[in-house]
């Protein structure tokens, strides 16, 4: 897993402690995905969102939402293991 | 079709025929209307500008929806650069008409419902995206002007739309049928009502179980069966029915507002955003605030730039331009102004792309801006009349200008710089007037107060994401509480540890 911050100026979640618990998942951990955090909506890690990253495998967290949608902040990791297992060749379940 | 020109919207306005009531009367020929008349010039101006090349950059823009460009007004943003040009055309059309000319309600409306519809038909499984898109292409393709409206009369605030004692204190549904809802209630301060083609109505405050019947978004021409307005008085606005220029101070533009009320009205459901689902209320009724207030970033920002430049010419007229304290003054004035625009800027460039598609401005700082305004315009005015003079509200009327006798003699006492005709000079106090204490005080002063909603609105909004909990553990980091002390390092390892 590939996880790009953003720079952190007023973050409303706790990036670095999300990033810990998504690592902490062997399976997240070992997948290909990548998963953009930022610490509020205006989401700048996804400005450096890469040609090379695989849309399917694509998630972008922007202080409490998820792809754009609101998602409470306990509930991101939970979320997030979502999207990625609805991805074609996604996480085993 | 293409973009419509001034006059034919003007004429598009008359063909609705709408049923308007002024000072007790039914008002058949309205667009001729003096009092309302400049209004309508305001609101024409949006369509004058763009077709204008030299203003083309702000009032233009390009649709993702019929692949064109259509006017920025009917233009669901698709950039933080798309939120910038908004505000920088809110102070362009500020500049132009020195007033409110009223279109920036339903922009920002239709922004708030582009994401609401598909926030709400991800969680419920709706069509009304479908629905509100379609609507948004029909608006762009015949460059219609949409009044955003809001505002329900509220009755007792401290009771729920359900609990009113009269139900119709909030507009809602009272008849579901196969075709569509007929709906009842009213909606207060339109501004530009009267100059609209549709109305987009959203509902005005957070719904809880049991208010299902309130929570409701929907679209309708502003000439539907039903529908009446009854036009809002505004200072001096009879100044306009004696015919002069001189003592209106602004003699062709001016904003509006009306009580709209809707007497059992008809709605398709192709027209129908939201219907019962309460939890989508408040998030609606935030988006479209937010977007609103970024926009009395730019609005009101040129509108006081005709104030600002308005007491610098009393000041030159009076023979006091090198006054130190005068200099002073117009440069609080151009602080406090270009505050606000900085306020406007900045949540437009720190918006965000929703999962819709549009971008949406920066919350916060839309609510820091429009708190902002609430006070900042009451000192750019303040400090205006201060460099106007007592003689802006003692001086003779028009009328007396005009007088064999009394002409001369007001020509003669009411003379300042011996190069500068006293016409002049009184044409440019009844302007400051007109914007601090007359017709135009309206947009500039109490609706910099509680348009987009009252100054503790914002507070609350402020409140709610001032991510305080945050700045409480960077204090506590430093101060080393509840921590054991560190040992001696450098800064950088420090660092280092909080991103990975």
């Amino acid at each position: 897993m590939k996880i790009v911050f953003c720079g952190g100026c007023n973050p409303t979640i706790d990036r670095t402690a999300l990033a810990a618990e998504l690592r902490a998942q062997p399976d997240l951990a070992a997948s290909e995905a990548t998963v953009y955090i930022s610490g509020c909506a205006r989401s700048c890690a996804s400005e450096h969102a890469s040609a090379r990253d695989d849309p399917e495998r694509v998630v972008v967290v922007a202080g409490e939402t998820v792809d754009g949608l609101p998602v409470p902040a306990a509930a991101l990791v939970a979320e997030i293991r979502r999207k990625l297992q609805g991805a074609a060749d996604g996480l085993d379940t | 079709m293409a973009l419509k020109t001034a006059e034919e919207f003007i004429q598009s306005i008359a063909d609705l025929h709408l049923e308007i009531y002024l000072l007790g009367e039914k008002v058949d020929d309205y667009t001729n209307h003096p009092i309302i008349r400049p209004s309508l010039n305001a609101m024409a101006m949006t369509y004058e500008l763009a077709q204008h090349p030299e203003y083309q950059d702000l009032m233009l823009a390009d649709s993702h929806l019929i692949g064109r460009k259509v006017n920025r007004f009917t233009h669901i943003h698709q950039s933080t650069e798309d939120l910038i040009k908004k505000v920088k055309m809110l102070r362009l059309l500020g500049q132009k008409t020195g007033t409110c000319f009223q279109r920036c309600v339903g922009m920002d409306a239709i922004n708030a419902l582009w994401s609401v519809t598909y926030d709400t038909d991800k969680a419920r499984g709706t069509e009304y995206h479908r629905r509100f898109r379609e609507y948004v292409t029909y608006l762009q393709e015949n460059d219609l002007v949409a009044d955003g409206a809001m505002t329900d009369p509220k009755g007792d605030r401290g009771k729920a739309p359900s609990q009113q004692d009269d139900p119709d204190l909030y507009l809602h549904v009272v008849e579901r049928r196969d075709d569509g809802i007929v709906v009842r209630g009213a909606k207060a301060h339109q501004t530009g009502a009267c100059n609209s083609h549709e109305i987009v109505v959203m509902p005005t405050i957070a719904m809880r179980e049991g208010d299902e019947d309130y929570a409701i978004a929907f679209a309708t021409p502003s000439n539907t069966p039903g529908i009446f307005y009854i036009y809002g008085r505004q200072s001096c606005d009879t100044r306009k029915l004696e015919g002069g220029t001189l003592d209106v101070g602004n003699s062709q533009f001016g904003g509006h507002e009306a009580l709209m009320v809707f007497d059992d009205v008809f709605v398709p459901w192709e027209r129908v955003f939201l219907c019962g689902e309460i939890e989508f209320a408040s998030p609606l009724v935030e988006r479209f605030a937010g977007y609103h207030r970024s926009s009395y970033g730019g609005c009101k920002v040129g509108v006081g730039d005709v104030l600002i430049g308005a007491a610098a010419v009393a000041a030159d007229y009076n023979g006091v331009a090198k006054a130190s304290h005068i200099k002073d003054k117009l440069v609080e004035m151009t602080h406090l102004n270009e505050t606000l625009f900085s306020c406007g800027i900045a949540c437009s460039c720190e918006g965000h792309k929703t999962a819709s598609g549009n971008y949406e401005i920066d919350m916060l700082l839309a609510n820091v801006c429009k708190q902002n305004v609430t006070r900042f315009p009451y000192e750019i005015a303040r400090l205006a009349e201060d460099l106007a003079g007592g003689l802006m509200v003692t001086m003779p009327a028009e009328q007396d200008l005009h007088h064999e006798k009394l002409g001369p003699v007001i020509e003669k006492y009411l003379a300042g710089r011996c190069d500068v005709p006293t016409i002049d000079r009184l044409r440019v106090l009844r302007l400051i007037e007109n914007l601090t204490l007359g017709t135009a005080a309206v947009g500039y002063r109490t609706e910099s107060l509680h348009g987009a909603g009252s100054p503790q609105a914002q507070r609350i909004m402020i409140a709610r994401q001032a991510n305080l909990e945050h700045k409480k553990e960077l204090a506590k980091e430093l101060a080393h509480v509840g921590k054991p002390l560190p040992p001696q390092r450098g800064p950088f390892s420090h660092a280092a540890k909080d991103e990975d």
